[in-house]
């Protein structure tokens, strides 16, 4: 019998080790109660409000909700809770991810990446487990001309042929993921050097074909005469805003008709036009340890030739100014990954140019949260209601008297997740 | 010792058999621990939960079928099989044996690897996670022990680990328990759906929060694999009188 005996040993001191092994930290999945806290919901301010989050996403809000006894209480006095940023136009490689959820930005949305990473990236945004990097939702492959616009980063673009190929070339990039498709409309006129690119007939296949599919058509447009073109080809939204004329009446009315929102893409505009970055987004408290040396380095770069324009640049605000007023959705977006941005400080930077431009604190609050995640369906995201991500960011102060608090970042959670507890 | 029970007896002498052979025991045990280490847990860091499962299934698999495939071809050329047949100890008992040093194996790998992801892979799970991991491979390693039990019946001794050698790591890799198949291009992604090992560590994901699983899917997917080996099983077995 001794033998068995060995074998019964065995097997026990196999229950016994995984008996032993750690579980997830108490209170990290146990509920978590931000008390007497500001709280942004994505869409409206929470004054001394209480949050619930539990399991990864919020449990409770609102001033009655009650503490259970085993939460762990995080008093919030004096300081402001907003969903995870989105950010509505980035182009994601290297660090972007990491880079962003340092500085609140919880979901990116990229305009153009090879997609050969995606069903990854699709099984970690649908995951709540910790983590380090920014959720990412992307276009793929992005649709331009032989030679156009978006062919000379190096990487290789497959090009539709034809507008009878429009269909195949989409199905092509929702195979590989894509969950969006990106159209350019890009002659070169504001650069200063004509570029190919793709002509109406061609757009118009290019959305239908998206919109078969049941995924959105946005738009690179960077003149008043490309963004018509794209509203009248169908588009769903143009992931810049053009500056280089003042938006006329006719275009208002072709926006507002159509129902298409704009990501005005500010901080990029900035840096083509010879601003720069201001001293409270790089020089704040906060930017210790959450701005990394190689991002101050692409915050300071500039776009060649960018002090020419920087006469144009007023048209930027009035532009913004004029689309707002008239109703046309803005959402934050930052076109992170170009010279002059950096991924996670330029959202903030963003939020401040739609404040300077005319929008309210509370409305610049929305097109980084409610708004992109209504308009690219992004569910539980940009929301702090029951039900949604716990992914939050915990400012000093309150973004509604100075939009610029939302950098003065105390904390980032993602996933139900306190900073720290997430994998190096 | 009661001889009224074969089947114990059998698993008695497994047992005893894998505890006088540490050569061939501890390398089965330590090769697949071994792969996660350095994959899972030194390579791709951030991704060890992940890999703990597809690594388990791996590990879990290539016990069923080597401590089945290789030693049942064997002891069927020694004649081992042929006297077992001859002697009162029925089929099952001789099966039984063998699955339960296949089963050991498979706690005991997933056990190790489980330590080895908490202290080095910073993996969290709850008790009835850990205790699930364990339970699915463990009884996930069945239709693998089939497998290598028909194959080892059907295979010369020579060719057994040979042809185990090249199921075995294409099976791993194409199943995406190397490298995750979420990374594979379309049509290798459509490839590991229809494998089993596949099938395996998507339940093994799906208990540790990883991934969500079809649960009846998979579970069909491995039940009629391992009934075919079950089949070709019993055809090898009958087929064994007329083998010298």
């Amino acid at each position: 019998m001794r033998s068995l005996y060995g074998i019964i040993a065995i097997v026990l001191a196999a229950i016994a080790t995984l008996l032993l092994l750690p579980g997830p930290v108490d209170g990290k999945r146990g509920m978590t109660a931000f008390t007497d806290v500001r709280v942004f919901d994505g869409e409206r301010m929470i004054e001394q409000a209480t949050l619930l989050i539990s399991d990864g996403r919020i449990a409770g809000i609102g001033p009655q909700v009650t503490v259970p006894e085993d939460a762990t209480v995080v008093e919030g006095r004096g300081r402001t809770v907003l969903p995870g940023l989105i950010d509505a136009h980035v182009h994601a490689y290297g660090n972007a991810r990491s880079d962003a959820l340092r500085m609140g930005v919880t979901t990116l949305l990229d305009m153009f990446r090879a997609p050969t990473d995606q069903p990854l990236i699709i099984n970690q945004r649908e995951s709540l487990q910790p983590t380090d990097q920014a959720d990412l939702f992307s276009a793929g492959y992005l649709a331009t001309a032989e030679g156009g616009h978006g062919t000379q980063y190096g990487l290789p673009v497959p090009v539709p042929e034809s507008p009878e190929t429009a269909e195949a070339w989409v199905e092509q990039r929702l195979e590989e993921g894509s969950d969006y498709i990106k159209i350019i409309i890009e002659d070169g006129s504001t650069w200063g050097r004509p570029l190919p690119t793709l002509d109406a007939a061609m757009v118009e296949a290019l959305v239908e074909a998206a919109h078969a599919n049941d995924v959105l058509a946005v738009a690179h447009a960077s003149t008043q005469s490309a963004a018509k073109m794209a509203v009248r080809a169908g588009v769903d939204g143009l992931v810049h805003l053009f500056a280089d004329q003042p938006v006329d009446d006719e275009f208002i009315e072709m926006a507002s008709e159509a129902g298409i929102w704009i990501v005005p893409t500010t901080p990029v505009l900035a840096a083509s036009h010879g601003q720069s970055v201001p001293d409270w987004l790089t020089n704040g408290d906060h930017a210790e340890g959450r701005i990394s040396p190689q991002q101050q380095t692409m915050l300071a770069q500039s776009f060649p030739g960018s002090g020419m324009r920087s006469a144009r640049w007023p048209v930027v605000f009035d532009n913004i100014r004029k689309l707002h007023e008239a109703g046309v959705p803005l959402l934050a977006g930052s076109d992170a990954g170009n010279p002059g941005t950096a991924h996670g400080p330029s959202l903030h930077h963003e939020l401040a140019l739609l404040v300077e431009a005319g929008l309210t604190p509370a409305e610049a609050l929305r097109s980084a949260t409610g708004l992109p995640a209504r308009e690219f369906g992004l569910e539980g995201r940009g929301c702090l209601k029951p039900g949604c991500r716990a992914d939050l960011v915990v400012v000093d102060g309150n973004p509604l008297e100075d939009i610029r608090h939302t950098a003065r970042i105390a904390a980032v959670w993602k996933n139900g997740f306190p900073p720290g507890d997430s994998v190096e | 010792m009661n001889a009224a029970n074969p089947s114990i007896q059998l698993i008695r002498a497994q047992w005893l058999n894998l505890l006088r052979t540490p050569a061939y025991t501890l390398p089965t045990l330590l090769f697949p621990v071994m792969f996660y280490v350095f994959f899972g847990l030194l390579m791709l860091r951030g991704q060890s939960l992940w890999l703990l499962c597809t690594f388990a299934t791996f590990g879990v698999m290539g016990a069923a079928l080597f401590s089945f495939g290789v030693s049942i071809a064997t002891e069927r050329a020694q004649g081992w099989l042929l006297l077992l047949r001859a002697s009162p100890a029925p089929v099952s008992a001789v099966i039984a044996g063998k699955a339960f040093g296949a089963l050991l194996f498979a706690i005991v790998i997933v056990v190790m690897m489980a330590a080895l992801a908490a202290a080095f892979g910073e993996v969290r799970l709850e008790t009835s996670q850990w205790l699930g991991l364990a339970g699915i491979l463990t009884l996930g390693a069945l239709p693998f022990c089939l497998m290598g039990l028909a194959l080892g019946l059907w295979l010369s001794p020579n060719a057994a680990p040979a042809v185990l050698n090249i199921v075995y790591l294409p099976l791993g890799f194409l199943s995406g328990l190397w490298i995750p198949s979420t990374v594979f291009p379309g049509w290798l992604q459509s490839v590991a759906e229809w494998l089993p090992p596949y099938h395996l560590a998507a339940l093994a994901l799906d208990i540790t929060g990883a991934k969500p699983a079809d649960w009846g899917h998979s579970l069909a997917v491995l039940g009629v694999f391992g009934l075919v080996f079950a089949v070709m099983t019993a055809l090898g077995w009958r087929r064994l009188a007329g083998v010298s």
